[in-house]
């Protein structure tokens, strides 16, 4: 059991063998030893054996309660569905969910904290590449052939094609281009676009083209101007915000409902500067907030002293209680926080995500990994991936060859054979690792070396996200199906 | 102190009263006013006193337990609601396929005559309808794309499958490692030593039987059609005839009464995955098509005034690619759209049969067959 608590005070338990959270208590750990180890045993036996500890109304609760529990584990494993799917079948029926274009490895940024800057050792760096349009046509006929093929399997899925760089704007021909030969050639599809941009380059016109072919708009604003700046300049040196902001200006209301803001930060950010920056009416929503990616291969942190860290820790731990102090305002308003991206929504998803009852899918039992396929990420060679965030060494087709599910299978498995600490992890089933965690530029890595502090940081998490609920619980179940009878 | 039913129990409401449904043990208990509203504020974390008896009792039956502080109870589910993403595939359970729409026989209970029954579904009936048969061909076809589509299992029904038995068994012997479980429905008169030899390990059998006194006691299940009027007179021994299942008639409201097991206070049978499934589809139709004789898809084998389409030429998929209309209307019809369902504190763990509904009140969202009254909290 993974035991973490409130700062109320109060204490939970996940319990991954079953997939639930649990009121704890010492008394119902030691007692599912107990039957664990000695099936027989009787309620008498253990009340004899914990009454001088445990009053015997609780040992005797938490005694019926574990043999309850007990029975979901047994029936879990009966329910479930065994036999594991062929792995072609697998992707075509629950994968494909988007086809990302890498339109450019050429970026007129030059971020601080980029994934492609020499921070990290083992991705890409910048360069002058283009994706040209008929690797991209390639691309597309690729991924469209297999969603026709996927129809049968799943008649539900709407294929979705996002652009990513670089700066994709740069080349904005390939994006017109691309979605010009969709429209053509696929046009019985209802196609989602996205693009991922900096936004210095979406000036008006751009911005109307993209806004007219129904395209998400995701631009990565950092905060207010020294903020932002400080992370994200340009080649010279020079802050960006003002370019960015000024285009956003210019599309209008209308427009900027289309776009929405995405912030990374570090430890030197002033978060309370963000969460006011982030509320104004003229900045589109924020819907992701991470702090800069730290991986295998990663030398960023680096800059950090301890003293960094400390005033880091301290201000989001601020952060955090003013945020759970102020939940029921938070309810009321429309517009996401940055406070609510960062802390409101990492908690929903740490108590929603968790697979309960049933396991995890049996082609990939361990981590967060998905099974690649789940997207397609084609870079400006035209050589798939499984995203964009994946080391290039683990390529799983091309536009030459198509979707390789061979060259997919021999990596899960090669993947699944570095997962060595996972099979007695008890987070198993709420596990958020992936690829991009576990990977070099070749190599896998075990996970017996990578999750080191997991444990502790799950229960963090956790332990917010409760404290959550305990004060207001509507305010972390915003994703909740049931209606107000059911509790 | 604070009260908290378990993560594994549900506390339902009611108009007037409330119920609280144990997923794990499959245990339902049924609340007074109240009872209802103290469970109610002890699930709003709301402050309570520790000497409440119910609680007491609750505690001791491990339904929930007393706290010092407000705490915050994450409840079972199945899966997970954010990755599994449940609606981006239809989740396509059972189908039933009509392999024919004929018959010899002139049995009184039959669909041909409009006859509307309990379990009309998975007995046989033959229909007023015209239309060319599907070929095997085609169902064979149809057989792979239920399995792509990962249907869980298939009732094969006519008519008299036997008047068609080559072509059932084709159909069979092609389905039979496809599914995880496959029905056949037959009438008690066609069964015969070769009939069973030829089903042996291969289907579940369903006997339409007319009458008690025809029952054979080799079946999975034995459906007995009887008259409201005629139930008194019928007494089935549970204990050597576990399989008998009565098809209740119900042509109009005419003969019914609370005393029918449709309609009256009865043992309500919980399972955690039904009880979490019904509280976003239709107990009976969530999940389900019936593919009729001559392609025309309709959501379960006695509604046949709703044709949702028919795949004769074209692949099965095509009935699911619209999420907003057609098969979904009826999937997404849970107890919460039926009136007076919607006011109950059963809804999620109850039965319902909509075809039956829809016969007697012309509505597809009324409810007639069901003698508790949810805004008194009482049976009559």
């Amino acid at each position: 059991m993974l035991e973490f608590e409130t700062s109320n005070g109060n204490k939970y338990a996940w319990e991954d063998e079953i997939g639930l959270f649990i009121p704890y208590s010492p008394i119902i750990n030691a007692i599912i030893d107990e039957i664990s180890n000695k099936n027989q045993i009787s309620k008498e036996d253990i009340i004899e054996k914990f009454k001088n500890d445990f009053e015997v109304n609780e040992i005797e609760f938490y005694y019926n309660w574990a043999k309850k529990l007990m029975k979901i584990k047994h029936n879990a494993q009966i329910d479930r569905d065994l036999i594991s799917p062929s792995l072609k079948r697998a992707i075509l029926k629950d994968g494909l969910n988007q086809l990302t274009l890498e339109a450019t490895e050429d970026c007129n940024f030059r971020c601080v904290y980029c994934v492609f800057s020499d921070n990290y050792i083992y991705s890409r760096k910048h360069s002058n590449k283009y994706m040209d349009i008929d690797t991209a046509i390639d691309a597309i006929d690729c991924y469209f052939s297999l969603i026709k093929e996927g129809k049968r399997y799943n008649p539900l899925r709407k294929p979705a094609v996002s652009f990513y760089g670089g700066e994709p704007l740069l080349n904005f021909e390939l994006i017109k281009d691309s979605v010009n030969y969709i429209n053509r050639k696929y046009n019985n599809y209802e196609v989602i676009y996205t693009i991922t941009t900096n936004g210095s380059l979406l000036n008006k016109e751009k911005a109307e083209w993209l806004i007219q072919h129904n395209f998400n708009i995701a631009v990565s604003i950092c905060g207010p101007e020294e903020e932002h700046d400080r992370l994200r300049i340009y080649g010279n040196g020079n802050g960006t915000f003002k370019d960015i902001m000024q285009n956003i200006d210019s599309i209008g209301d209308t427009g900027r409902g289309k776009i929405r803001s995405i912030a990374v930060f570090d430890l030197r950010t002033d978060l309370f500067k963000l969460e006011a920056f982030f509320n104004r009416s003229d900045i589109p929503p924020i819907v992701s907030a991470t702090m800069v990616g730290k991986f295998e291969g990663c030398k960023y942190f680096e800059q950090f002293s301890e003293n960094d860290y400390y005033l880091f820790r301290k201000q989001l731990e601020w952060a955090k209680k003013c945020y759970i102090n102020n939940t029921d305002h938070r309810i009321e308003k429309k517009k996401p926080s940055f406070f609510d991206t960062l802390f409101g929504k990492a908690a929903t998803v740490c108590i929603y995500a968790p697979f309960q009852v049933l396991p995890r899918y049996s082609i990939m039992p361990y981590t967060g990994a998905c099974i690649p396929g789940t997207s397609i990420f084609a870079d400006v060679d035209g050589n798939f991936h499984a995203c964009e965030r994946i080391y290039r060494g683990f390529p799983i087709g091309s536009v030459r060859e198509g979707l390789n599910f061979e060259k997919i299978g021999r990596m899960l498995e090669e993947y699944i054979q570095h997962m060595d600490k996972c099979p007695t992890c008890n987070m198993k089933r709420m596990c958020n690792k992936c690829y991009q965690y576990l990977t070099t530029d070749k190599e896998f890595l075990y996970t017996s070396k990578i999750c080191l502090d997991e444990e502790l940081n799950q229960k963090e998490l956790l332990a917010r996200a409760f404290t959550i609920g305990e004060l207001n619980p509507k305010a972390i179940e915003s994703l909740k199906r049931r209606n107000e009878n059911v509790f | 102190m604070y009260f908290r039913l378990n993560p594994e129990c549900y506390f339902i409401r009611g108009e007037e009263c409330g119920a609280i449904f144990d997923l794990i043990d499959g245990k339902a208990y049924s609340l007074n006013p109240q009872e209802t509203k103290l469970i109610a504020s002890c699930e709003r974390n709301e402050l309570i006193s520790s000497n409440e008896d119910l609680l007491k009792d609750l505690k001791n039956r491990c339904i929930g337990n007393i706290y010092e502080n407000r705490i915050y109870m994450r409840k079972l589910d199945i899966g997970s609601p954010l990755l599994e993403r449940s609606n981006s595939f239809p989740q396509l359970q059972k189908a039933y396929l009509e392999i024919n729409n004929s018959c010899n026989r002139t049995c009184w209970f039959c669909g041909y005559y409009g006859i509307k029954r309990s379990l009309g579904c998975i007995g046989c009936n033959k229909w007023k309808e015209n239309g060319e048969a599907l070929t095997l061909k085609r169902w064979k076809k149809l057989i792979e794309e239920l399995n792509n589509l990962d249907c869980k299992a298939i009732f094969l029904k006519g008519g008299d499958l036997t008047l068609s038995w080559d072509k059932t068994m084709s159909i069979l012997n092609y389905a039979k490692d496809m599914f995880k479980y496959i029905y056949i429905t037959l009438h008690q008169q066609s069964i015969s030593e070769r009939i069973m030899n030829d089903l042996e390990n291969k289907a579940e059998l369903i006997i339409q039987c007319e009458d008690f006194k025809d029952i054979l006691p080799n079946a999975h299940t034995i459906l007995l059609p009887v008259k409201p009027e005629d139930l008194k007179n019928i007494t089935i021994d549970r204990t050597s005839n576990k399989n008998i299942v009565i098809d209740l008639i119900i042509q109009d409201t005419n003969h019914l009464t609370n005393i029918l097991p449709i309609i009256s206070e009865r043992n309500m049978s919980l399972n955690m995955y039904n009880f979490l499934n019904n509280m976003k589809y239709h107990p009976c139709l969530g999940h389900t098509l019936a593919i009729c004789y001559n392609g025309d898809i309709i959501p379960c084998p006695t509604m046949r005034n709703h044709k949702l389409g028919n795949i004769k030429n074209k692949e099965l998929y095509t009935i699911f690619e619209n999420k907003d209309e057609g098969i979904y209307k009826f999937w997404n019809l849970n107890l919460d759209k039926v009136e007076k369902c919607k006011f109950c504190e059963f809804r999620y763990a109850c039965t319902d049969c909509r075809s039956i509904e829809e016969h007697l009140s012309g509505r597809l969202d009324s409810k007639i067959l069901c003698s508790y009254d949810p805004k008194r909290g009482t049976w009559q």
